[in-house]
């Protein structure tokens, strides 16, 4: 049957964007406009998209792998994927031909996997460069080589198509290297410090790939700086700005010298961005839950608890919500109800729970003690460690907090720190910038005055934060998302 | 409260009574209806076999948009369920009619099931001949270049 109508080419792209990748390659044969749409870079990226390409699927491959095989965490499961792997069958003894290394993070999806001693790509400390030709099976130098040395104490970014360091010298600097051109380019006039990476803290700053950009973690006293890199027009821009101090109490991440290193932005409510991050230091401690991020556990919550936990954030939304300037007041009650709505509150209540119990997973009998200090309603900051209040210099957010695990046994003289802690403290200077339009009269008001300064995103700016990624989606996504992995590791392996 | 309805007009002639609201999930209807209040629109290039369709859709979609947030979760899964039955239940021909009436009339949510089911057969289908067919597409390769193609494809995926 014939029809007398075309479909339009727009349209038919549209369809197109939908089919699976095997059916494009064969019916590429189907016309000259259809190969020419099939084969063009637009219409893969759409057709990438389309079918579940964002957010991305395989996010942390676990390099600890001399002992242990090749993991991905994938979004919308809750256990790491293993990817197979030839050496999975080598004899226990054969352990130094397991000695092999993978690369931290994935270029384009694909897993690059090396042996130590034959590695595709080797930069070693000094200025000279040498790449691997596989055509004509030999190392050669990158001519010219690298205008500075890079900075040994990370490995090398990958973001489109290009690798990235941080260089070895005075001014902060990035060395970034073309895979395809083989040449090198330096981007400099970084905002972030110049000396943020020097010796005594080599690990204030790391690079990342955040929505195919570059992006710089970088730590200071009391927070997190995300930066992106445009690359069009070679400026940074601040994405995120975190208060590591609020965050580590509401979600429950270890506070430490360390910038985080945030892992995927994933899309949130009201065209936002929710950033998410994965604990190294957790990894260290649980190494039989590798890659599984805090709220993805998935423990019974104490009812309780939940209950409790609410009850603090809606205390901290009252106050927050009280303030001098009707307008702001009214702006933040809307904010607050929005919250309430979207079920935030709730989400944050579960994670506060979550956090606590994950930790308390290393403890003895942990469910009971939690149960039990939600009942008492035990003030904040008896849960944080003591405040340090002696030196008038800028405390690293570490040291200010101690870590939110109840102990029965160091409770006692702990809350007697912060009882002479609350006495001294002035209430009238907090070490925030927010201003709290209320001064708080009742000492323990004063206490939890901290909260207040948590610097709520501005109208408009990305929100932050772990715990409000929609689980819910990522569930829909499951399946669509493990066949792609098995496409994936299957890409890989055929590389290989 | 009387709701407020608007008529839309086959390319047979045939009018159809849709409340306001389910006519408005339809971009270029809601345009319509505001730059002409009171007046019939004719869609010309829909027959009414298809207009009834695509009304159906739109009844179906924003009685459930309407619904207590609540329900909505459990609820998406029903529309979901039923957007698949609504496209499984048209055969292929009348299938790319009704995609193509959803790009013209801008109904995104039809346009991506339509699409969908249409990309779904494509998946399914083994010849380059019956997609040729179905899109009303001439053959512009010559047979060595249809081979071309294929060899370069041979290389497992």
């Amino acid at each position: 049957m014939m029809m007398e109508w075309v479909v339009p080419h727009d349209v038919v792209e549209l369809i197109l964007e939908r089919v699976p990748v095997r059916s494009l390659l064969r019916f590429k044969c189907v016309s000259k406009q259809w190969k020419s749409t099939i084969e063009s870079r637009r219409f893969q990226e759409r057709q990438l998209k389309q079918r579940g390409g964002d957010p991305p699927d395989v996010l942390l491959v676990s390099y600890r792998s001399d002992y242990e095989s090749l993991r991905t965490l994938v979004l919308g499961s809750s256990s790491p994927v293993k990817i197979p792997t030839p050496w999975d069958n080598m004899e226990e003894e054969n352990t130094t031909t397991k000695k092999y290394s993978a690369a931290v993070n994935s270029c384009d999806g694909l897993v690059c996997l090396y042996y130590p001693f034959h590695s595709e790509i080797g930069l070693d400390n000094a200025t000279t460069c040498e790449v691997f030709d596989f055509s004509a099976n030999a190392w050669r130098y990158v001519t010219p080589s690298a205008p500075y040395r890079v900075a040994p104490f990370a490995p090398p970014v990958f973001v489109d198509g290009s690798l990235h360091w941080f260089t070895d010298c005075e001014e902060t600097k990035i060395l970034s290297f073309d895979l395809h051109t083989e040449t090198f380019q330096v981007i400099s006039k970084a905002p972030f410090p110049a000396n943020s990476h020097d010796d005594d803290n080599p690990y204030g700053i790391l690079l990342c790939d955040l929505d195919n950009r570059l992006c710089v973690s970088h730590k200071t006293d009391s927070n997190q700086v995300i930066w992106s890199f445009n690359s069009s027009n070679k400026t940074w821009l601040k994405i995120f700005s975190i208060d590591v101090v609020m965050t580590s109490f509401f979600y429950g991440c270890p506070t430490s010298s360390c910038p985080f290193a945030p892992l995927a932005l994933l899309d949130a409510e009201n065209k936002k961005k929710d950033l998410l991050f994965y604990d190294p230091t957790r990894n260290k401690a649980q190494p039989s839950e590798r890659g599984i991020p805090l709220w993805m556990c998935n423990d019974n919550i104490p009812p309780d608890a939940v209950k409790a936990a609410m009850g603090e954030i809606r205390e901290v939304m009252t106050q927050y919500a009280s303030c001098a300037d009707p307008t702001e007041s009214a702006a933040r009650k809307e904010r607050i109800r929005q919250a309430e709505a979207q079920g935030q509150i709730e989400t944050s209540a579960v994670q506060m729970v979550k956090a606590s119990m994950a930790r308390d997973t290393t403890g003895p009998a942990p469910p009971p003690t939690l149960a039990t200090s939600a009942q008492e309603q035990l003030p904040i900051v008896d849960r944080l460690g003591p405040i340090n209040l002696a030196s008038n210099e800028r405390v690293p957010a570490a040291d200010r907090l101690g870590p939110l695990v109840l102990r029965d046994e160091d409770e006692e003289p702990r809350r007697e720190d912060i009882t002479m802690m609350v006495q001294a403290r002035k209430p009238g200077r907090p070490p925030g910038k927010r201003k709290v339009a209320e001064p708080c009269s009742n000492k323990e008001l004063c206490s939890r005055k901290r909260k207040l300064q948590q610097p709520r995103p501005a109208p408009g700016q990305e929100k932050t934060g772990l715990g409000r990624a929609k689980q819910g989606k990522w569930r829909s996504k499951a399946k669509a998302r493990a066949l792609r992995i098995n496409e994936r590791s299957r890409g890989r392996q055929h590389l290989r | 409260m009387s709701k407020k309805m608007i008529v839309l007009k086959s390319s047979e002639g045939v009018s159809f009574v849709v409340e306001e609201a389910v006519a408005r999930q339809s971009k270029i209807i809601s345009f319509l209806v505001e730059e002409f209040p009171d007046r019939e629109l004719p869609l010309t290039n829909m027959t009414s076999e298809i207009l009834r369709k695509t009304i159906e859709y739109c009844k179906k979609h924003v009685v459930e948009d309407d619904g207590g947030g609540d329900s909505s979760s459990s609820s998406s899964g029903d529309l979901k369920e039923w957007d698949v039955k609504f496209v499984a239940e048209i055969d292929q021909p009348r299938l790319m009619d009704l995609l193509m009436a959803a790009n013209y009339l801008d109904i995104p949510s039809l346009l991506d099931v339509t699409c969908q089911k249409v990309a779904d057969t494509i998946a399914a289908c083994n010849d380059e001949k019956e997609i040729r067919a179905t899109f009303n597409i001439e053959n512009d390769f010559t047979e060595e270049e249809v081979e071309a193609i294929r060899m370069e494809n041979q290389y497992p995926i």
